[in-house]
């Protein structure tokens, strides 16, 4: 079966946004509808040195849309079986049979459906999958200035860009296996000594 | 690869619809980027980015940030200026009643007209300000009618760059110090000093660039009070500097490489000038040197990273190990960005990093880097506004930011205040036409000053603006002239800063409503005059881009084609890339001889004698120095404000344009960035709403704890536009509340980030502290 994925690489990501405004322009999103989050990680302090100041902290982003699963607990979640993953892997909502019950919200540990007050239903990110069978490529993918994200079959990417598929605060990945590869930042190796957090909360 | 062709079908969703490829309307952010603009029915409705093939750094795609992927709710917001409109309430109520064009245009023509006759034509002023930034929206369009009966009050240099295009020609003779970028991918060492261009975006793929030279083994060090987006994305370290302490570092870093011997001795002696006593200029060979300066000879204090330790607070270690790495690591770029130069002393911050450059010989090598301004080698890079302005039969220039002492005592100002072009100006400004520009109230330094000036109808008589959006300036209009975008007239652009590409801005949809391009506007107020024909020489828009077309071709690009063949062929852009980068100063570097610096000495000057014969060594010093700002926290005002406020760029906005975007604000609210080491002591946590303020304004806003800024400064992103409660203090976060209208001494230029202030958690909103 086939998998297709996301490649985020963190260590070079700025956290300009360029791929979530595609995003959300492309997808005509209602305002806080976020198919595609751009977190901020930040911890750490600071430590006086002479009369000097020295940063002890950890900042990196991870820019995080859905990563289609393949144990989608969005899917097993859904008492409509609204949730289908294709045979691409590309996991997608049928708005036509979404209760909007929001149970797909809380077993998906990403936070990727977003539910779309307006119409009622849950909503989130098909890989642009209407771009892709067109031999395009996802708006975000296409979009980012630093090229830091890139997408295909998941087996491609790992070869490509490593296994790694989790980066502190995001959840393990043997709960949901992402189709998702992260280039950690050098900042992740401390993330936990420095307590990060997400730090920009009300933009994700 | 996605399907590439001059007019592909549309996806699912734009049934109907077609591409247009344009330049992003890209209002002087710093970029200039390439947009797929799906147009239906004369709508935008979705906006992506540059696709084409290869992207390869000599030519690489010219991939839009946020702003450009979110122009489509600018062009389509609720609040676009409909009609022409003329103040019925007091200056600055914002109470306005709908005319015609025709009594506007009648207005505006009858007021210059009188207003020459009664002051003469140096009483009226066009601003400086970027809201257009193309060829027939924008400031230019009313230069050229203005010189056409008359003329203005000229002006310049700007709010960007003041003190760099003023100080790099004092070290280098010119301000063409660039490399061009792809010569940064041949760098071994990166030092981005105060510069950000994953943020503020210092020309299109510039930080990608850089991500290209560290893949190619670069060491990249990030140097700045915030731990920008350029700082966590590009270095490979970042060390905070104290605000206004640039210089400080630059000496103690000299004085590392001048004790350890680690300068370039032979280039420092066949190229530059003034370092030691060995190279004084005639006239002033019993001077202070350089190197007196930093080893302390005649003030008793040599610059050594202890002393520079409190002052920058970086710890003197590193400043030895940042200098030993700068030394040794060749060939090394020391990039200067423009923060460190909107400040008291900026001139000292850009002439120190000039000379850093000099002394480790980096200037006129492959990935080297001279320093100062850069515009880029080997001819200066774009054009930018081309539109043929005429003469000017005022001679009169102020620098841009004295706008507002012209205003009041523009009678008795000359040279001293940076007059050029006439020995007194003879009279103020009774005439303001702001065309695109939000510089009059929001941007300026010291809003609050700035509007009750502007208030006062007695002194400047007639304020026009001219603008797409009710503004803050605008709210202070006599008369009120909607402009269209971008998108609804006709433009074209050669970059920015730098780019080898010329980027059409075809006219995609109808103007909204009523809205005229400002070209247009202008021409209706020329028919007025008589002077029409004049004006246009019988083009339209279309007509003027296709002159400009014949212009790049004659001066830039031999091989563009013409404005049919472009917009034929709907690629949007013409490019010529960039495989073997010109590298500023080669050939003075092989030969200062036969190719000397357009410098009085032909060398590099790192002691100026045309700054020393100004006899102002105390602010103005003749050799580069580290100069405690007029407000610091070593200063007695740190006692009331003991807070470093900056107002750095956010990609929110450019400047104070799409601050009424909220998607974009919802991106990125606008906020207070503060350090928990600072709000801690205060009692602030996160999310408080939290007062700013200083001698001249408060402000209150929502705090962002982080630890990205300094202990001791805030950063607040400059560009939110100003909106005052009853009690008059600003509720949308606008930095210009706090800043001051003072200039520095040099470059006469705009001291906005030397600002100090305190904080405290605010009340509840909508009521007094
Ligand atoms: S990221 Fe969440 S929504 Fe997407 S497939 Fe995985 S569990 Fe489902
Ligand atoms: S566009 Fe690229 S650099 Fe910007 S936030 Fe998204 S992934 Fe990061
Ligand atoms: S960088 Fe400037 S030109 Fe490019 S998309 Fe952003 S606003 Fe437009």
């Amino acid at each position: 079966m086939r998998q297709l994925g996301f490649f985020v690489d963190s260590a070079a990501c700025s956290g300009c946004k360029a791929c979530a405004m595609a995003c959300r322009d492309r997808n005509n999103l209602p305002p806080g509808v976020r198919w595609r989050r751009v977190y901020e990680v930040g911890g750490g302090g600071w430590r006086r040195e002479g009369e000097a100041w020295v940063p002890e902290i950890a900042v990196y982003n991870l820019s995080i849309a859905c990563n289609h699963c393949e144990k989608p607990l969005c899917l097993d979640g859904c008492p409509a079986r609204a949730i289908a993953k294709r045979e691409d892997g590309i996991v997608v909502i049928d708005p036509a049979k979404c209760l909007g019950c929001r149970y797909c919200e809380w077993a998906c540990p990403y936070g990727a459906p977003q539910f779309d007050e307006a119409a009622g239903v849950m909503t989130k990110c098909d890989l642009c999958a209407g771009l892709i069978e067109r031999g395009g490529r996802p708006a975000c993918v296409a979009a980012c200035p630093m090229r830091a994200l890139d997408f295909g079959e998941i087996e491609e990417l790992r070869a490509k860009y490593g296994t790694t598929a989790e980066a502190h605060p995001l959840p393990k990945a043997e709960i949901t296996e992402p189709a998702l590869v992260i280039r950690p930042h050098r900042d992740a190796a401390k993330a936990k000594t420095a307590a990060a957090l997400i730090k920009n909360r009300e933009e994700v | 690869m996605p399907e590439r062709s001059a007019f592909p079908t549309p996806p699912a969703g734009l049934e109907g619809a077609h591409l247009v490829r344009s330049g992003c309307p890209a209002h002087n952010c710093g970029g200039r980027c390439l947009l797929h603009v799906w147009v239906r029915d004369g709508k935008i409705l979705r906006i992506d980015a540059d696709d084409r093939p290869g992207d390869e750094p000599s030519d690489p795609q010219l991939r839009a940030c946020i702003r450009g992927r979110a122009y489509r709710y600018r062009q389509n917001h609720k609040d676009r200026l409909r009609y022409p409109m003329k103040r019925i309430g007091k200056r600055g109520e914002a109470k306005f009643t709908r005319i015609s064009w025709e009594e506007a245009f009648g207005t505006m023509a009858e007021r210059i007209v009188s207003v020459r006759d009664a002051y003469g034509p140096t009483s009226i002023f066009v601003p400086y300000g970027t809201g257009s930034y193309n060829l027939t929206n924008g400031r230019w369009t009313a230069e050229r009618l203005l010189n056409l009966v008359g003329g203005s009050l000229g002006y310049y240099n700007s709010y960007s760059w003041a003190c760099i295009s003023a100080a790099t020609p004092t070290v280098f003779g010119t301000n063409i110090t660039g490399n061009q970028r792809q010569d940064w991918l041949n760098a071994k060492l990166i030092l981005m000093w105060s510069w950000n261009p994953a943020e503020m975006r210092d020309g299109t793929n510039s930080e990608y660039f850089i991500r290209k030279a560290r893949e190619r083994g670069a060491r990249v060090v990030c140097l700045d009070p915030r731990m920008t987006m350029s700082a966590v994305a590009l270095a490979d370290e970042w060390i905070p500097v104290r605000p206004g302490t640039d210089a400080a570092l630059m000496s103690a870093m000299a004085y590392v490489m001048i004790t350890e011997g680690l300068v370039d001795r032979a280039f420092i002696r066949s190229h530059c000038l003034g370092f030691d006593a060995s190279q004084m200029p005639a006239g002033a060979e019993s001077e202070e040197s350089y190197e007196d300066y930093i080893l302390g000879r005649r003030d008793g204090i040599p610059k050594t990273p202890g002393w520079a330790e409190p002052i920058s607070a970086m710890p003197r270690a590193t400043i030895a190990r940042l200098a030993r790495e700068y030394a040794t690591i060749k060939p090394a770029v020391l990039y200067q960005g423009y923060g460190m130069q909107r400040r008291a002393y900026g001139e000292q911050a850009v002439r120190a990093g000039c000379v850093l450059a000099a002394i480790t010989g980096n200037v006129g090598i492959p990935g080297g880097w001279a320093g100062g301004i850069a515009l880029q080698a080997p001819d200066g890079g774009p054009r930018w506004e081309i539109l043929p302005l005429g003469e000017n039969p005022v001679t009169a220039k102020i620098p841009s930011f004295l706008w507002s002492e012209a205003v009041l005592r523009g009678r008795d100002m000359g040279p001293a205040d940076g007059v050029v072009g006439a020995d007194r100006l003879g009279t103020d400004i009774k005439l303001i036409w702001s065309v695109a520009s939000n510089i009059l109230i929001n941007q300026h330094g010291n809003v609050n000053r700035s509007a009750r000036i502007l208030a006062d109808e007695s002194r400047v008589e007639f304020l026009a603006v001219q603008d797409n959006f009710m503004t803050p300036t605008a709210r202070f209009a006599d008369l009120l002239l909607p402009a269209c975008t971008q998108f609804e007239t006709w433009g074209v652009q050669d970059g920015w800063k730098y780019g080898e590409e010329v980027i059409l801005a075809p006219k995609i949809v109808e103007p909204a409503f009523e809205s005229k391009s400002d070209y247009a506007i202008c021409a209706g107020i020329a028919a007025k005059l008589g002077v029409e024909p004049a004006y246009t020489e019988g083009r339209d828009e279309r007509g003027w881009v296709e002159w400009a077309m014949d212009h790049y071709r004659k001066t830039r690009f031999p091989d563009m084609p013409t404005l049919d063949e472009l917009e034929a062929s709907n690629s949007g852009m013409y490019v010529r890339p960039v495989t073997e980068p010109a590298v500023a100063f080669a050939d003075f570097r092989r030969d200062p001889q036969a190719h000397p610096l357009p410098t009085p000495s032909g060398k590099i000057e790192i002691f100026s004698k045309r700054l020393f014969d100004l006899k102002r060594p105390d602010e103005i010093p003749a050799v580069p120095k580290y100069i405690r700002e007029w407000e610091s926290p070593f200063g007695p005002e740190a006692a009331a404000f003991p807070l470093q406020v900056i107002g750095h760029h956010a990609l929110s906005r450019v400047h104070s344009i799409h601050d009424n975007v909220p998607e974009l604000l919802e991106a990125f609210p606008q906020r207070i960035f503060m350090n928990p080491l600072d709000a801690d002591p205060r009692g602030i946590t996160d999310g408080d709403p939290v007062r700013v303020w200083n001698d001249r304004g408060a402000l209150i806003l929502p705090v962002r704890l982080t630890s990205r800024v300094m202990p001791g400064v805030l950063a607040i992103p400059q560009g939110a536009w100003w909106t005052p409660d009853r009690a008059g203090t600003d509720r949308r976060g606008n930095v210009n509340v706090l800043t001051s209208e003072r200039w520095t001494p040099y470059a006469f230029g705009n001291a906005q980030h030397t600002i100090m202030a305190q904080a405290a958690k605010a009340g509840k909103p909508g009521r007094r502290r």
